[in-house]
């Protein structure tokens, strides 16, 4: 970036076998100094679609984003649905690295067929990503791939997120956690567009085995109850899990003293179904094309406008229940000031949540969110606190509850009556991500097997569950098919075939989870060597001794279980 | 009284979120619901006749899954709070 300078490289063949966070953490392992300042010149940002991204294969239209994080100072490897990933796979693009720190104004870089150039993005600096977004769209057609990160990154806040286009080509879906948005805009780099037109495409080196591999995915994905058309995920969206975590005293109200309320249906995804049905937004939708389980959709206002892009579980959950809140349309409009401004919605949430507790809001009052969110856009000391997340809002406001691991926010599950989620949170290297390592699958949805969700013995779950997600995230398919192929041994063989039939490789199941378990070493070898200890694999110490109501339990699982999930 | 409380298809379903039921088992109260709903039998039992329950529906008594307690003989005492789910997941 400080030369302006864009070049196109060959694929090292160290590198052939690697895609979507396989490559970014290897590549931000062997060229980021582990010490470096994250938002500091040292640092890099990595962008790889997966393996099978851009090829026919369903529900795999996902991107990778990597750096070192300025919220966790470990590793980050961020990932989202979007058409973007597929345009960059098209494109013939493996992997985009940006390095350097340009400080005058920010860019965006376009790349089309034969072209990538750096071009003054002035015009869409310091506005909102959706008005962004549309005017980039019009400059460059519609059909092409936007990325961008906001105006909270522009303030190098350690919430910001990067935002991809969805379907509408709204700022909607978001490789948002870890500040990665932040490195983005510190870079100097606000936006990417990517147009495949006349792009080479994803070379096949086996296609019927692709074909035959991408049946048997296709099958499970189409006969499992979660992930099937008509099925929950594309009935409710991810959202149909408020009821569920709220009845098991697990969704964290008013900043995580509470597992339960009676007013969490508001807020869930029957809820949400119903009104959009009424009011005329999208249910169910899909992220990226070609994805057969659609559990997307876009939330709109009252009388079917402003669409705001869908509106998560953890998104829904953050922005209300832990807020106090319990209005979808407040929650709606918060969603829609984060995908605004380029703000991470769990980071956003569990902070708004620790500043209430601080006292700058009364729990419940979606209004004074608003507000507060809106001081982020207006570039204020408040607004510049808030920008930086949950941990440093806390100390801010003198708060000790504070919920987060490594310095990341805690998701939608407490870990005290779920004690394998805990185990994730704690000892990913991503610091807490629910999406690491979900055991909430067997612990609570009785989805890949069965167990107790008190038993605080979840090391073996969590470390298979972390090394089956290294994987799936480096594919290139969507983490929800997990769902389908953690119960369908098929689904999991189709899936790998079809990595095998792109990269030529020859992988049975047990490589492919070996390959997961290596992205892992990387990273923690990087965390460690950027002076993360044992000491960071803890719960916050509010979690050892409150004791969560309505179950009364606190994260009893020992240190040394913690210690036991990677040993060395 | 019980409350009993069905969530996702089982709520389009039976066309209500909740009903109050006189009962004192988790069977009994799923004996009640699928007369009442008639509808909601294949969805909450593999075999009624041997009173077998599908695979992965969830039901939480005060928030613990029977799997955890007594299963369908799970004792059910005034006030308490049972949750019926379908196979459902997210995240
Ligand atoms: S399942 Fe949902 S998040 Fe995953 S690719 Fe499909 S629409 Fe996107």
């Amino acid at each position: 970036m400080n030369e302006l300078k864009v070049s196109f490289e060959n694929v090292p063949s160290k590198w052939k076998d690697l895609g979507g966070r396989a490559l970014t953490s290897t590549i931000v392992s062997e060229e980021v100094p582990p010490t470096c300042h994250p938002l500091g010149p040292n640092n890099k940002l990595v962008f790889a679609p997966g393996i099978v991204t851009g090829t026919s294969a369903p529900t795999s239209g996902r991107i990778s984003v990597g750096g070192k994080s300025p919220l966790t100072g470990g590793i980050k490897e961020a990932n989202a649905g979007t058409s973007f990933a597929q345009k960059l796979a098209k494109a013939g693009i493996k992997a985009i690295i940006v390095e350097g720190q340009r400080k005058d104004k920010g860019y965006l870089l376009n790349i089309a067929k034969d072209k990538a150039e750096l071009i003054d993005a002035t015009p869409w600096s310091g506005r909102g990503l959706y008005e962004a977004f549309a005017q980039i769209g019009d400059k460059y057609g519609k059909d092409i791939g936007i990325c961008g990160t906001g105006i909270a990154g522009e303030l190098g806040g350690a919430a910001a997120g990067i935002a991809f286009n969805d379907i509408e080509g709204l700022s909607s879906r978001y490789a948002g956690r870890g500040g990665l948005g932040a490195v983005m805009a510190t870079r100097g780099l606000k936006f990417i567009v990517v147009n495949d037109e006349g792009g080479p495409g994803v070379e096949i080196h086996d296609k019927e085995l692709f074909k035959h591999g991408t049946k048997k995915l296709t099958s499970a994905l189409t006969t499992h109850g979660v992930t099937k058309p008509g099925g929950t995920l594309n009935t409710y969206g991810t959202d149909a899990l408020i009821n569920v975590i709220n009845e098991a005293g697990a969704l964290p109200h008013r900043n995580f003293s509470l597992g339960y309320d009676e007013l969490a249906p508001l807020v869930s995804g029957e809820k949400k179904a119903e009104t959009i049905k009424k009011r005329g937004g999208e249910r169910p939708h899909m992220c990226s094309p070609g994805c057969i389980i659609q559990c997307s959709e876009v939330w709109v206002k009252e009388g079917g406008k402003d669409p705001v892009g869908v509106l998560e579980y953890e998104s829904v959950w953050a922005l209300g229940p832990n807020c106090g809140i319990y209005n979808l349309d407040d929650v709606g409009e918060l969603n829609r000031a984060c995908n605004d401004l380029g703000l991470d919605t769990i980071e956003a949430g569990d902070t708004l949540a620790v500043a209430m507790e601080g006292g700058l809001a009364n729990f419940g009052d979606g209004k004074k969110a608003l507000e507060m969110l809106e001081e982020v856009r207006k570039k204020t000391p408040l607004g510049r606190i808030l920008a930086n997340g949950t941990e440093f809002t806390g100390k801010a406001f003198g708060v000790t509850r504070i919920p987060t691991s490594k310095g990341q926010g805690m998701p939608a599950y407490d870990p005290r009556p779920i004690k394998g989620i805990g185990v994730t949170y704690m000892t990913t290297p991503m610091g807490a991500d629910h999406t690491a390592g979900y055991a909430i699958a067997p612990e609570i949805l009785g989805v890949g097997g069965k167990a107790d969700p008190l038993d605080p013995k979840k090391a073996d779950l969590s470390r298979g569950l972390q090394q089956a997600t290294a994987l799936i995230d480096s594919s290139g398919y969507c983490l929800f098919i997990a769902f389908a192929i953690l119960d369908i041994p098929e689904g999991l063989e189709g899936m790998v075939e079809s990595c095998n039939a792109v990269l030529g490789t020859k992988w049975t199941v047990s490589d492919a989870v070996n390959y997961g378990a290596k992205v892992l070493d990387i990273e923690r070898k990087f965390n460690k060597a950027a002076g993360l200890t044992k000491a960071h694999d803890r719960p916050p110490e509010f979690m050892r001794t409150e004791a969560l109501p309505p179950k009364n339990v606190v994260f009893d699982v020992s240190d040394a279980e913690l210690d036991r999930v990677f040993p060395d | 009284m019980v409350r009993v409380k069905m969530f996702a298809t089982l709520q389009d379903i039976s066309g209500t979120g909740e009903v109050d039921l006189k009962v004192d088992t988790v069977l009994s109260a799923l004996e009640k619901l699928v007369t009442t709903f008639e509808k909601l039998k294949p969805e909450i039992f593999e075999d009624y006749r041997q009173r077998q329950l599908k695979d992965k529906i969830k039901v939480m008594v005060n928030g613990t899954n029977i799997d955890y307690l007594a299963g369908l003989d799970t004792k059910l005492i005034e006030g308490d709070r049972m949750a019926v789910f379908p196979v459902l997941a997210g995240g």
